[in-house]
């Protein structure tokens, strides 16, 4: 866990192929740019939302067929009394899978994208 | 005193009961969920008790569960913690009814406080300050609206802690707001009902912490700012040198008094009051011990858990008025599992090597250890840090460093954002108010780059970790490193 680098002692952690350390007073995350190409989040897989955690939608902010560009919030949710902003990872036409309201599981689709663009 | 307790609850809070009843000699039981079992509070409990599975409907919140759970291993007592059912009134009275001792106030001061526009009635029959509402029949609501004026809050009366509140900016936005007010309050809390008030966007979110014997009497222990939030939920809470006049703080201390007494209060609860200048509001009253509560223990010098516990038990309690005193100031930062630089995303996941950096005037409240997972199924937030110093500088300064030497691997946290936070001249004045946060960071923080001689030095722990062999360290660097949330 403690290296000694350069005359200091620096804290290190390998967990799941990413490399963890901390240096003056921050703490960082290290992964290769090989392996950055297999991860995913709600943003890196663009051609969908898929709800990161259970919760409920609380405003839809587009209607199915509408044209939104990257960065546009689509969709809000809540979870655990916190407000989450789920926003486009690319430019397209919307397909929405939920409502205002509408409880949610973890993974569930909330928003893809019309295949044909 | 009880032999034995049980705590239906999780993370650090369990954690924190189950400490406190060790110090008093007695035995505790861990109501739990099934994915609870990789925990700090599971591994330190004398006993353990599954009460069903992850969602929370089916175990923190199933009243026959715990109740059976209690009996089953002959629990006395129960503590509730907070959240969950901690102000659930028809639990505690099932509580009773099943000879088991609720650690908290009675159902009768959980219902009167717990219905928020109850709450404010009983405020104003005490003549205790509230903001302009109105209560009343569904169909006033419109034209009741407009003598408030705008913008105004539409609040769930059964919500409560942060929830179910909706601004409404102008006459235009109302009706649909309404309906969409009542709907989720409906999902959320069981019941549809909401009542409108007035809006006080800038103001500082002040508490005052009371206790009581359940006979009648109550003592104040002061009182905490809490005016950093991020959408009504706490962030940062501090208490000792809370700045405003004491004239105010002296109503503050016998309106919470008042609140209290009046409904014989029993044990732990905190007064939540809006201040703008020299004006105050009450906002509502928690009825259970809070996230918050290190901070007023820290510069009274005093066992918020112990007392409710030997309360509980006795009807006494453990302290009188002038034998509580200030000294000192005391800062708390909540630490969730989230990624900062992306919208404050929570995070999943198994949590690596952590180091908490002990030290004088520093506590840290833990409720997982290396190798325990955090899931999706309850909110982030893996533990709280609390400093106390002398003064508001010097504890400010305290928990700049304790943030800086602070380790959570495996998961990414709100510290590079709590840093950044207490950075800001607003905050180190003293003077932020409840649009602090919004003002400042509504956007998220930026992904800081690695600088040069930190690259390197990614190279190098690389090689020593074991990732990669010698011989790639010479070759030009052809990683961008980043911190989480882009990989």
């Amino acid at each position: 866990m403690k290296y000694l680098i350069d005359g200091k002692h620096i804290y290190a952690q390998k967990i799941n192929g990413a490399l963890w350390f901390h240096v003056d007073g921050k703490t960082y995350k290290h992964v290769d740019e090989s392996q950055i190409a297999s991860a995913s989040s709600a943003e890196v897989n663009v051609d969908f939302i898929k709800a990161p955690m259970p919760g409920k939608i609380i405003k839809v902010s587009v209607k199915s067929d509408s044209q939104v560009k990257t960065g546009d919030v689509l969709v809000i949710m809540e979870a655990m009394k916190m407000e989450y902003k789920l926003k486009a990872g690319r430019d397209g036409i919307v397909v929405i899978h939920c409502k205002e309201d509408d409880a949610v599981s973890l993974g569930q689709d909330l928003v893809t994208f019309n295949e044909d663009n | 005193m009880f032999s034995k307790v049980a705590i239906n609850n999780r993370g650090e809070v369990a954690v924190r009961i189950i400490l406190a009843c060790q110090e008093l000699g007695i035995k505790t039981v861990l109501m739990h969920s099934d994915v609870d079992i990789n925990s700090k509070a599971y591994r330190l409990a004398d006993e353990t008790y599954c009460i069903g599975p992850a969602p929370t409907n089916e175990s923190y919140l199933n009243q026959q569960a715990v109740i059976e759970a209690c009996k089953k291993t002959k629990s006395e007592a129960v503590h509730p913690g907070f959240g969950f059912l901690s102000e659930n009134a028809n639990f505690s009275q099932l509580c009773e009814e099943n000879k088991i001792k609720f650690i908290g106030p009675s159902a009768k001061a959980m219902r009167l406080f717990g219905d928020k526009a109850s709450a404010k009635k009983v405020a104003r029959e005490l003549k205790v300050p509230t903001l302009l509402s109105f209560e009343g029949e569904l169909g006033q609501l419109e034209a009741e609206a407009k003598k408030i004026g705008f913008p105004l809050m539409i609040k769930a009366t059964a919500g409560g802690g942060g929830r179910g509140l909706k601004i409404v900016k102008n006459e235009k936005e109302f009706a649909e707001t309404l309906e969409s007010a009542q709907r989720e309050a409906k999902s959320s809390f069981g019941s549809g009902s909401v009542f409108l008030e007035k809006y006080v966007g800038t103001a500082k979110h002040i508490e005052v912490q009371i206790f009581g014997d359940g006979k009648g009497s109550a003592v104040h222990l002061y009182t905490r700012d809490c005016s950093v939030q991020r959408r009504h939920q706490k962030v940062i809470e501090e208490a000792g040198e809370v700045y405003i006049s004491n004239t105010l703080k002296e109503k503050l201390y016998a309106d919470a008094i008042r609140l209290a007494e009046h409904c014989n209060y029993e044990g732990a609860g905190t007064v939540e009051f809006l201040v703008e200048g020299d004006e105050y509001y009450f906002l509502e009253m928690n009825t259970r011990l809070q996230v918050e509560h290190p901070v007023t223990e820290e510069v009274l010098n005093v066992d918020l858990v112990k007392a409710q516990i030997t309360t509980a038990s006795t009807q006494v309690m453990p302290w009188t008025q002038s034998q509580l005193s200030v000294s000192g100031h005391a800062i708390e930062a909540r630490i969730y599992a989230e990624d900062c630089y992306n919208n404050g995303m929570p995070a999943t996941g198994k949590i690596g090597f952590c180091k908490w950096p002990e030290g004088p005037g520093r506590r840290f409240e833990v409720g997982f250890e290396e190798g325990d997972e955090i899931t999706a199924n309850y909110d982030s937030m893996i533990a709280k840090v609390i400093v106390k110093a002398e003064s508001r500088k010097q504890a400010l300064q305290k928990l700049k460093v304790v943030l800086e030497q602070t380790i959570v691997f495996g998961l990414p946290t709100n510290i590079p954002l709590v840093s950044e936070i207490i950075k800001k001249p607003e905050f180190i004045s003293g003077d932020m108010k409840t649009t602090f946060f919004a003002a400042h960071f509504s956007e998220g923080l930026e992904n800081p780059e690695l600088t040069q001689e930190q690259v390197d030095l990614v190279g190098q722990l690389k090689f020593k970790v074991g990732e990669i062999s010698q011989s790639n360290i010479t070759t030009a660097s052809p990683w961008s490193s980043k911190v989480w949330g882009q990989s």
